[in-house]
């Protein structure tokens, strides 16, 4: 930065000039200064230490007001959580599953706590056939899958996703916050909350439509699309509307054991069909090797149903056999019939081959 | 009774006390001590803090004010609580004697503003400056220096506010860009800005005034 001349000069100039010193101050002038900045100082410290009460006074108003605010929200929540723990953050949802019938049992390699189940996004939930399973989210959302009902976790965060399989499924939802939804996909529908309470159900049996998806509602509005339409459906409403809703059976049909009563059918969560299948291969031959054939074939009927070219088919088509076999039923030499035809050489043919001639 | 080594009798000599001359000094402290006490509130520190402080307060504010002004006096006071109402701020960065004038400097820059009429910086100094300047070996030369000053001085007048505060500030005063700023309540380039421009109108006004130009030279060539 250079400075002009001139500018430079008269700066000099007036940097020269040197102004009187100051006469000695009089006593009392002195003094009176004195005590003017004694009172200054006792000032600011006054002003400080009120400052740093304001401050706290602010401090404790906020936490009053914030622990008020969480108080009345916790009250105010539709439905008190299943956990015990801390409640988890947005985004991070937690579900409980337990079993609602006492009777029932719930077989799945995953220990329980006091509460249940602890599942999250990826799992599945297969109710038992005598049997409901409640789940029970952090969000203060009840999921109730009636027996024989197959729900799907698939998401957790602001969006909520589940898909139902088979049977029924009923919903009673909490609030969802700003930018929250919750979805329930089914093979040919897609039902979106606007309400609260409201079951999805899968039909064995199409309507004239061929719509194999039910939705009823008790409260609220639900949001209903299929084929590029969206369908508002209202308390007492059910959708599709041409279809007769209490034709519905809680139980998918297939799943059902014909001949046996109801065996404590498992339900378990698993994160891939393959661990699913295996859990119910699993539980069959459990409750074969404790003498339950009934247990043995409802869990392998329940395999064979929901998968029925899985790897696992020919194995639980032999044990199913077995079991039958040893039971002295006369459906063994149907089963074995049926294994042939679908596997003649299969490892588990001679046993086919010994129930036909048994049979006759 | 004592006697001198020559053998001649000295007297006792009585020595009037002369009490109103003497100013009595409470126990020094030093600088972190003083600004530690006032920062506690300690109002026993006032008088340290006032004697400590008023010598750089009254300079800084006799060379912006003059000593002649009316308002002098309240300057120096209001300069002085400024102090103690704003030490929190100070932090160690320059020395407290810098911080005390550009505490000063700006209780006087809004002083200045606030009146109604006189509100020229170094209006009330043209007199002093007139009265007295730095003395010099002959007293020719100094003449000449004080009529030199008291035309720059006539010349500011003509200047604008803010360009001459920042002039006056920084050239004169020796303030830097950052005191300069903090002043005059201005961000630095502002501040740079207005020293920049203001330069650069005094060095237009001094060169259309061959005389005080002529001054200036000689005053130059002779220092």
């Amino acid at each position: 930065m250079t400075t002009p001349r001139y500018a430079r000069l008269a700066g000099r100039v007036l940097g020269r000039t040197e102004i009187p010193a100051a006469p000695p101050l009089a006593p009392a002038d002195r003094a009176a200064a004195i005590a003017a900045v004694a009172v200054a100082i006792r000032a600011r410290a006054r002003r400080q230490t009120l400052r740093v009460w304001g401050l706290s006074m602010i401090g404790v108003a906020a936490a009053f007001a914030l622990a008020f605010g969480l108080s009345r929200y916790i009250a105010q929540r539709p439905h008190a959580s299943a956990f015990s723990g801390p409640t988890p953050a947005r985004g991070t949802l937690q579900i409980v599953a337990r079993l609602v019938n006492a009777n029932a049992t719930l077989e799945s390699p995953q220990a329980a706590s006091a509460d249940g189940w602890t599942i999250g996004a990826g799992s599945r939930v297969f109710a038992p056939l005598d049997g409901r399973v409640m789940l029970s989210m952090s969000s203060g959302t009840s999921v109730l899958v009636h027996e024989g009902g197959d729900l799907s976790i698939v998401g957790t965060g602001a969006v909520q996703v589940f898909r139902v399989d088979a049977g029924s499924v009923e919903f009673q939802v909490a609030k969802l916050s700003p930018g929250d939804r919750l979805l329930v996909d089914t093979s040919d529908a897609e039902v979106e909350v606007r309400g609260t309470r409201f079951r999805v159900s899968i039909a064995p049996d199409p309507c004239a439509n061929g719509v194999l998806t039910r939705v009823s509602v008790t409260e609220g509005v639900v949001a209903v699309r299929r084929a590029g339409g969206e369908v508002r459906v209202r308390p007492g409403e059910q959708w599709p509307a041409d279809c007769d809703q209490a034709a519905i059976p809680l139980v998918p049909a297939s799943a059902l054991p014909r001949a046996s009563p109801a065996p404590p059918a498992p339900s378990v969560q698993r994160e891939s069909p393959l661990g699913e299948q295996n859990a119910l291969f699993a539980v069959a031959v459990d409750a074969r090797r404790r003498g339950d054939a009934s247990g043995a074939i409802a869990a392998l009927e329940q395999l064979l149903s929901r998968y029925p070219s899985g790897p696992l088919d020919e194995s639980a088509r032999a044990e199913r056999l077995r079991v039958l076999r040893a039971a002295g039923a006369s459906r063994a030499e149907g089963v074995a019939r049926d294994y042939l035809a679908r596997y003649p050489n299969g490892f588990a043919r001679a046993e086919a081959e010994a129930a036909i001639a048994g049979g006759r | 009774m004592a006697t001198s080594s020559a053998g001649t009798v000295a007297k006792l000599r009585l020595v009037t006390d002369d009490t109103s001359t003497r100013t009595t000094r409470t126990p020094a402290l030093d600088d972190s001590e003083l600004l530690a006490a006032v920062r506690a509130g300690d109002a026993r520190a006032a008088t340290a803090f006032h004697d400590r402080m008023r010598p750089q307060v009254e300079r800084t504010v006799g060379r912006l004010f003059g000593r002649q002004d009316a308002d002098h006096e309240d300057i120096v006071q209001q300069a002085l609580i400024e102090l103690v109402t704003t030490i929190d701020r100070y932090r160690g960065e320059c020395s407290l004697d810098s911080w005390a004038s550009t505490i000063a400097a700006h209780v006087v820059y809004k002083h200045i503003r606030r009146r109604k009429v006189e509100r020229r910086i170094f209006s009330a100094l043209v007199p002093e400056v007139l009265a007295q300047t730095r003395s010099s070996v002959r007293a020719g030369r100094e003449a000449i220096l004080r009529n030199a000053a008291s035309r720059v001085l006539k010349h500011l007048d003509a200047l604008d506010e803010a360009k001459v505060w920042a002039f006056v500030l920084h050239d004169v005063c020796g303030f830097d860009l950052h005191e300069v700023a903090r002043i005059t309540r201005v961000s630095v380039s502002a501040a740079q800005t207005r020293l920049v421009r203001g330069r650069r109108e005094v060095h237009a006004l001094i060169a259309n005034d061959p005389e005080l130009a002529g001054l200036l030279e000689s005053v130059e060539g002779e220092s």
